[in-house]
């Protein structure tokens, strides 16, 4: 089996954009010691400028919407946005619902979809590491 | 070149070698930045948590004494009644301590 490492470590920023907190909780679970994503180098950072990942949850509510823009205007490049469970990948069970403008993918662009009501962290880090490949292949120049 | 005092000596070189070693750490701190940075857009404003950025917005030198102030609330609202802003107010303080303090100093 060939072993390759990331190139550097990759630092994620979480926007709950209205999400009812078991995306959330989950992301969390792959922080704790029975997966423990830090040992990869992946760990989460408190604002979107040092971020090179966007870890979107929820559907996104009306007043959220500007928020989740500016913040991704404000994510340096090349960044990877990452929608993490089934409110903010199709607004899920909140689908035409008077006050949510989402999903994600109207708001801003996304790169990979996370579905699920909530996903197991397997998933989560299964999604933030094809984002790192999108990362790499950007960086490299190549057609992403 | 090299003004020699009984404490060490001074010399515009050395102070010269300082200013050109620390302009070029600042380059290779410059240097090493994103070159993918976009100016003139919101990647130039400070992040508010997605909340727009007011014009000249900035942390007042109070607010990083908020938990204090708030924690001694009712002192600091006792003390802030003595504040006057009058020079004489705070003269007569200063007269008034004074005196306390020498009557201390008297009797012990």
């Amino acid at each position: 089996m060939k072993l390759t490492a990331f190139k550097r470590a990759l630092w994620v920023f979480h926007v709950p954009t209205g999400s009812c907190n078991g995306c959330d909780i989950e992301i969390v679970a792959a922080l704790t010691p029975r997966y423990d994503v830090e040992r990869f180098g992946i760990k989460l950072v408190g604002s979107p400028r040092h971020a090179d990942v966007l870890l979107v949850t929820g559907a996104v509510t009306r007043p959220m919407a500007e928020r989740l823009r500016r913040i991704y205007e404000q994510t340096p490049d090349p960044k990877a946005v990452v929608v993490v469970g089934g409110c903010g990948t199709t607004s899920g069970v909140f689908y035409e619902s008077y006050n949510i403008v989402g999903p994600v993918d109207e708001i801003i662009p996304v790169d990979v979809y996370v579905p699920g009501c909530p996903p197991r962290p397997e998933a989560i880090i299964d999604g933030v590491v094809k984002a790192v490949a999108k990362l790499e292949r950007l960086e490299a120049g190549e057609a992403v | 070149m090299r003004l020699v005092t009984g404490q060490g000596f001074w010399s515009p070189l050395v102070w010269l070698a300082l200013a050109a070693g620390v302009a070029l750490l600042a380059w290779a701190f410059w240097f090493r930045g994103r070159r993918t940075y976009k100016a003139g857009t919101d990647q130039d404003m400070p992040f508010l948590s997605g909340e727009q950025v007011p014009e000249g917005a900035h942390v007042g030198g109070q607010h990083l004494y908020w938990g204090f102030v708030e924690g001694l609330r009712p002192f600091v609202d006792r003390v802030q009644a003595f504040h006057t802003g009058f020079l004489g107010d705070y003269m007569t303080w200063l007269v008034v301590l004074l005196a306390v303090a020498l009557l201390v100093v008297m009797l012990t």
